[in-house]
């Protein structure tokens, strides 16, 4: 059963999508059992110019970062090389607060000296969304 | 101009609005940028469509840019025939820059003589779409996507598909070039027939981004973008709820 489901669900396969740049991921508190499943996708991607994971936020995860975020990347990076962003996706009003908090978190906060293992610092940045963008039922 | 810094605050924007004349006209395609529909109460008495008529006796359905019909209660859906009544209607196509529209609860099958005449004239200004828990069959929901020409984003949340109905021939028709070349969000269901229907009518897709959260039989979809697909993005929560369905499926058969 194991490989059924890896096959049909989470075990996408890249190698045909020539022109990935880089792979997007919510920072759920799941995401370190989601982890697994992002080892098995990274050895597919075979795009030259695959360079990037952005690591998505919403201003809860801001405030309570998912536990073993640091050691889910690092073991995704152990099997490809890329670099690190965060992004955080809010609305206008919550932007500048939390990006500041996101940006501390690494600097100083809970994700300080963990993410050592990265040639260079995770940029941050920011996206606006729409009210109803946040929502799946506007 | 400063004006243009306050979008997001409403209030702020109606007391510039309030000024001068000069400042109203600055300020009220911001204030009129974005318009929501609800489902209103039968009690009421009001028309679905109320805010329309306001805004179409004061000129200002023109200023609007994005457009959004809410849930309905009991989230049925609510967004069929019936509620485009001739004023309705006529309000509705007087919205003639809409770039973006939302809608939670269309049912497609209940537009038994299709959606053009309702949303058609969007066409040329169309770029995004939302479509959140949209009811009909593969063809239905797409051929409603393939009213709108300069398509770039689609977003589809818990799309409950049925079956084909053979009342109204597929009509043969060139496929249609150079459209979905932005952003495609799909949430919570199987890709399956949708997903060939959309290859068929705009002959290929061409996503830059693809956004997958919790679905069924996207491997075709990933293929289909190879080599325009810029960022795919995942949502873990998604994915295994997605992996614990299929696994509880699977396991059922087997057993």
């Amino acid at each position: 059963m194991e490989s059924i489901v890896s096959g049909s669900s989470q075990g996408f396969d890249l190698s045909r999508n020539t022109a990935l740049r880089s792979l997007e991921v919510r920072a759920s508190p799941r995401l370190r059992e989601y982890g697994t499943t992002l080892k098995k996708l990274l050895p597919t991607i075979t795009s030259p110019v695959f360079s990037e994971i952005v690591v998505i936020f919403s201003e809860n995860e801001v405030r309570r970062l998912p536990p073993g975020l640091a050691k889910a990347l690092h073991e995704m990076y152990k099997i490809r090389k890329f670099r690190v962003a965060f992004c955080l996706e809010t609305i206008e009003r919550f932007e500048a607060h939390n990006l500041r908090l996101l940006t501390s978190e690494i600097e100083v906060g809970a994700l300080k000296g963990s993410l050592d293992f990265l040639p260079c610092p995770p940029s941050v940045f920011s996206r606006t969304l729409a009210k109803y963008d946040r929502l799946r039922n506007p | 101009m400063i004006i243009t810094h306050l979008i997001y605050d409403t209030s702020s924007l109606k007391a510039c609005a309030a000024t001068c004349f000069a400042w109203y006209n600055v300020a009220t395609p911001h204030l009129h940028h974005t318009l929501t529909l609800r489902q209103w109460h039968s009690e009421t008495e009001c028309r679905n469509l109320n805010p329309l008529a306001v805004l179409h006796e004061r000129g200002l359905l023109s200023h609007v840019k994005k457009l959004r019909f809410r849930s309905g209660f009991s989230r049925n859906p609510w967004v069929v025939p019936e509620y485009f009544d001739s004023w309705g209607l006529h309000y509705f196509s007087a919205l003639v820059n809409l770039q973006d529209l939302a809608i939670a609860g269309m049912d497609f099958s209940k537009f038994t003589s299709g959606t053009k005449k309702y949303f058609g004239h969007s066409s040329p200004t169309l770029r995004s779409i939302a479509l959140i828990r949209p009811t009909g069959s593969p063809r239905q929901l797409v051929d409603f996507l393939a009213l709108f020409q300069e398509l770039d984003d689609i977003k589809i949340v818990c799309y409950r598909a049925t079956p084909e109905t053979h009342d109204t021939p597929d009509t043969p028709r060139a496929p249609i070039q150079g459209s979905l070349r932005g952003k495609l969000a799909l949430s919570g269901f199987a890709v399956g027939e949708m997903f060939e229907r959309m290859i068929s009518t705009f002959g290929g897709i061409r996503f830059i981004s693809l956004d997958l959260d919790d679905v069924l039989g996207a491997q075709p979809l990933l293929d289909a973008c190879a080599e325009t697909l810029q960022t795919l993005r995942l949502d873990p929560d998604g994915m295994l709820h997605l992996c614990k369905r299929f696994s509880k499926r699977v396991v059922r058969h087997l057993s």
